[in-house]
């Protein structure tokens, strides 16, 4: 039994090594002067010097970043509302309903989805298109405001928006002087999470965009097929650090939240490493 | 400050029926509590006076005008919830200035009006705070500022004392007095608590499964309870129990209604008297007065009781019952409830027994609460019943002390079952 601790001590280090050692190498490759990752390691940093505006890669960063803002706007609208609603009383049949979609959502394989909203983008006409990027990733990603933002409703007294009623305020004053500052913060928190979803949905991107329109995650795909450049490694360490970045962000904005991000986290920045 | 009157009021949640016709009329400037169990109702007419909910038939009406269809934001009631909800986000001030600002008081005004009301809960100082860095106390006293910084014509208090710890709702309660007496607002108080209520109002009303069991003063409320159920509410003990002609006066009853005057002045009942009078000569079906009764009640025998309960619309029908009956079955008795006040009960060692005592007790627990003591005794194997002695007057009994127990007759009363 003594033992115990020392064993569960072992097994976590081994897993954050399996975890994190690719990330690690690749960021510490990222600085390597071989082309094809070889030892010895020499350092430099002309990979970075390589990420101009005109490299596809950083065209495509651009991309992505652009895509995951508008996503997250729209989710951040989208879900406040629908967080609103999903706390009101009545109709408890089509709130269980919207829940639960919403849940499948996130627990359906992210590759049966995708294929599931390109086909219905075919049949409205959509196709491949940025309108149909726009809302698959929206629909991806509206989820994790919704948990966020009615999570935080619930926890608030509704004794709250019963007392700024009876001090004079109608409905639409009371939402504006009470719920929103209320709930700020969760929304924000949903709007990283929304963002930083989106920029990882690789699955969702590489069938819903047009041709011409490359995210990051899908024109690094394309690139492996023709073997892994150095300056992947680059753009790949900057994208770590920024997320590393929202993420914290994140935990300093709502504990709750950051636990979500954290667990999809390494999987996610795991799929631009290929 | 206006007059509030509820009349036939009435709600049901689905098959559930919460308020079954509630009239109700709370006097310009009173004080006014709403007693009762958790599900007799009472927070469902605050939350149909506050305009949370609304009733499914019946009136509000505040000082003149009809509040039905008014959302709560047009009805000018000062609400102060159980949780308080206070504003977390916002300051002690501005949580205040909140009801003026829906209201565009003009920026000096609210200041001049936010320092007066935090002067009047007593917390100018800490203007600045959030909630969340507030004692209950204080948080309570800011709900109760911001609930009456709008010149309210209603105040509603919802539990007001419930979240404070023993020590800090005796200091509330007379501070929540103070206010209402310096604001001068007509006031209803929601409360599960009897103290708290006869402490607070001028009028209590009692309700139980949506109905209303007894509407009076907190001082007739606990001496003239309407039924064993407000008895029970407001903390009196009650046993069932027989209610007989005794042995010496019984011939006479038995045998055709006719009078049989008092023999002599048991216990000094003279003024439990005055009611049966006022029964004999509404009504002349009985004739029977309390000294010819015996009420055995919890192994004790007790005689002088008052079977009419005075005050109440139907006391005259209650006594007229019972009086009946006993005519009719003199020998065996009716069954009744009996309620008993404990300070009614007195209880003394054995041998210093005076000549009236009721019967002999055992002592099975004392009670020591300072300046009173709780006397726990049982006689001939019934039910325990409680005397509540001045601590001085228990020197000397000690568990299993056999004592002499005996009631006035004042503190008793009578239901036919």
């Amino acid at each position: 039994m003594r033992s115990r601790p020392a064993l569960l001590t072992i097994w976590t280090v081994v897993i954050i090594v399996v975890l994190y050692v690719p990330i690690l190498a690749m960021m510490v490759m990222s600085f390597n002067d071989s082309r094809f990752g070889t030892l010895p390691f020499e350092f430099t940093l002309k990979w970075y010097a390589e990420l101009t505006p005109t490299n596809p890669l950083i065209q495509a960063t651009y991309t992505s970043i652009q895509l995951s803002i508008l996503v997250a706007g729209t989710c951040v609208v989208v879900g406040t509302l629908l967080s609103l609603w999903l706390a009101r009383p009545g109709t408890p049949w089509l709130r269980n309903a919207v829940n639960s979609s919403l849940l499948a959502t996130v627990t359906i394989p992210i590759l049966i989805l995708s294929v599931a909203i390109l086909g219905i983008a075919n049949r409205l006409g959509l196709g491949q298109s940025v309108t149909s990027l726009w809302l698959g990733c929206t629909v991806v990603s509206l989820p994790y405001v919704v948990f966020v933002v009615s999570a935080r409703i619930a926890s608030l007294d509704p004794a709250l928006l019963n007392a700024s009623r009876s001090l004079g305020f109608g409905p639409f004053q009371t939402f504006l002087r009470v719920t929103l500052p209320l709930i700020r913060s969760a929304v924000l928190a949903g709007a990283l999470m929304a963002f930083v979803t989106c920029f990882n949905n690789f699955a969702v991107q590489l069938f819903l965009a047009p041709l011409g329109v490359q995210t990051l995650p899908v024109n690094i795909y394309a690139q492996t097929r023709v073997g892994i450049s150095p300056d992947i490694n680059a753009v790949s360490t900057l994208t770590i650090l920024v997320l590393i970045i929202l993420v914290v962000v994140l935990q300093i904005l709502s504990g709750n939240a950051a636990k979500v991000v954290s667990g999809t986290g390494p999987s996610g920045t795991g799929k631009e490493t290929r | 400050m206006s007059r509030l009157t509820l009349s036939s009021l009435s709600k049901s949640f689905g098959s559930k029926t919460v308020l079954k016709g509630i009239d109700l009329e709370v006097p310009e400037g009173s004080f006014c509590a709403l007693l009762g169990p958790s599900g007799s109702g009472k927070t469902t007419i605050l939350n149909i006076v506050a305009g949370i909910e609304t009733a499914d038939t019946g009136t509000i009406d505040l000082g003149g005008r009809s509040l039905k269809g008014l959302p709560p934001e047009r009805r000018n009631i000062g609400v102060v919830f159980q949780s308080y909800a206070l504003f977390p986000h916002l300051s002690v001030a501005d949580n205040i200035a909140f009801g003026l600002k829906s209201r565009k008081v003009p920026r000096a005004d609210q200041r001049r009006k936010v320092a007066e009301v935090l002067d009047l809960v007593g917390l100018g100082e800490l203007a600045d705070r959030k909630p969340a860095q507030l004692s209950g106390g204080q948080q309570q006293r800011v709900a109760l500022a911001r609930a009456l910084v709008i010149e309210p014509d209603l105040l509603l208090l919802d539990e007001p004392l419930s979240a404070l710890d023993r020590k800090v709702r005796g200091d509330m309660q007379a501070e929540l007095a103070r206010i209402h007496r310096e604001a001068g607002v007509t006031t209803v108080m929601v409360t599960h608590d009897q103290e708290e209520a006869l402490s607070l109002a001028d009028q209590v009303v009692l309700l139980n499964d949506g109905e209303i069991q007894q509407r009076d003063t907190p001082e007739r409320m606990y001496r003239n309870p309407a039924s064993p159920f407000v008895a029970g509410f407001m903390g009196v003990q009650h046993f069932p129990g027989v209610l007989r002609v005794a042995e010496a006066a019984g011939a006479g009853v038995g045998a055709g209604k006719t009078s049989v005057p008092a023999a002599s002045d048991v216990l000094g009942a003279g003024d439990v008297l005055g009611a049966g009078d006022a029964l004999g000569a509404s009504d002349a079906v009985t004739s029977t007065s309390p000294q010819d009764h015996v009420l055995e009640v919890a192994g004790l025998a007790l005689t002088g009781v008052d079977i009419h309960v005075p005050g109440g619309a139907s006391s005259a029908t209650i006594g007229t019952t019972i009086g009946t009956a006993i005519d009719a079955a003199p020998r065996t008795g009716v069954n009744v409830t009996a309620a008993i006040a404990a300070e009614a009960v007195s209880v003394c060692a054995a041998d210093a027994a005076p000549t009236s005592a009721a019967g002999r007790a055992t002592v099975d627990r004392i009670v020591f609460l300072g300046p009173t003591a709780e006397v726990i005794v049982s006689a001939n194997g019934g039910p325990e019943i409680r005397a509540l002695l001045l601590s001085r007057d228990a020197v000397g009994l000690h568990e299993g002390s056999e004592v002499e127990v005996s009631i006035d007759p004042a503190g008793v009363r009578v239901w036919a079952n």
